[in-house]
């Protein structure tokens, strides 16, 4: 029995590959994707290639850096979404901020884990479209970059319980998510 | 029925076209879902399918668990075999930034981190080439 047809991606704007942006955001596109746009480019301090299995959790030259930007898969997007690159983050034990959907860390505060807000704002978390959520991360990155060495170490030093405590949550979170699947099957 | 990776919606009130067209394809097929376990790894999107299961298929009785247990999800041994230290001594870079695939808001996130001048100050990756 045929019931209607299905759904393509094209010609509709597909939301997770078109941002919502103002003038001043496309300009800024403008600006600079010509640098990126169909360019190939790997910082030698990384080791492994994308999704490289030996770094695909672990990634120790993760903690040669202060803070991991995390760029998730999806950002424009009506759901939390996690994938590898979030979980990266708490196995290696770096402290992190998400380029994700609205509200992806207060979505990781409901799984137990914890976020980074005792040492910058993460209200860029909770603004509406992408291009916000970007520009205020960014702002937070430019305010940590005035910092000397020697007091980045002492934050980090004060983050040591956190992220002790995610890398722990990772596997309370496994069993209550199989609790979680036992309980519905 | 395993739901991974990205949706795609016309627009941010919409429904996924993915999740759309698996319940129109059972509906076109006349398969019931009414014993499916849906498992997504898309957070909050439960009414979502509920709704879209009602409206398509006419079945109150999907069965929807969101769960990252999967691939992405890091596997106890990787969790064992990590040592964490707060051992650094020094900071190569101000922050990482890794981008495989490329995507609008990564992009934008690079496009950003140059207008403020952060570019040289991180530890940055990009795959965007085609």
């Amino acid at each position: 029995m045929y019931h209607g047809p299905l759904r393509t991606t094209t010609p509709p704007a597909r939301i997770n590959d078109d941002l919502i942006l103002t003038e001043r955001f496309h300009d800024i596109m403008s600006k600079y994707r010509h640098l990126f746009r169909d360019n190939n480019y790997q910082h030698p301090l990384i080791v492994g290639g994308s999704n490289h299995w030996n770094t695909k959790f672990n990634a120790d030259f993760l903690k040669k850096t202060f803070v991991y930007v995390i760029t998730e898969t999806v950002s424009e997007y009506p759901h939390r979404y996690f994938s590898e690159k979030t979980w990266k983050a708490m196995v290696t034990g770096v402290p992190f901020m998400i380029v994700g959907s609205q509200n992806s860390l207060q979505e990781l505060q409901n799984f137990g884990f914890k976020t980074f807000n005792k040492w910058w704002s993460e209200h860029y978390d909770t603004l509406p479209t992408t291009a916000e959520r970007i520009e205020s991360l960014v702002i937070e990155l430019k305010t940590l970059s005035e910092l000397d060495n020697k007091t980045l170490l002492q934050i980090r030093s004060e983050m040591q319980s956190t992220i002790n405590h995610n890398f722990n949550q990772l596997k309370i979170f496994k069993n209550k998510q199989l609790d979680n699947i036992r309980n519905k099957i | 029925m395993l739901h991974d990776d990205t949706d795609y919606y016309p627009n941010l009130n919409s429904v996924g076209n993915t999740v759309y067209n698996f319940f129109r394809l059972c509906a076109n097929f006349d398969i019931s879902v009414n014993h499916i376990l849906f498992f997504t790894n898309h957070y909050n999107i439960e009414e979502e399918i509920k709704s879209v299961a009602k409206t398509v298929c006419n079945s109150n009785n999907i069965a929807v668990i969101c769960t990252s247990l999967w691939a992405d999800y890091p596997l106890d041994n990787n969790i064992d075999q990590t040592l964490l230290d707060d051992s650094v001594t020094t900071y190569e870079a101000l922050y990482a930034c890794l981008n495989g695939q490329c995507r609008e808001h990564r992009l934008l996130t690079l496009c950003m981190m140059s207008e403020h001048r952060l570019l040289d100050r991180g530890v940055v990756s990009y795959h965007f080439k085609k």
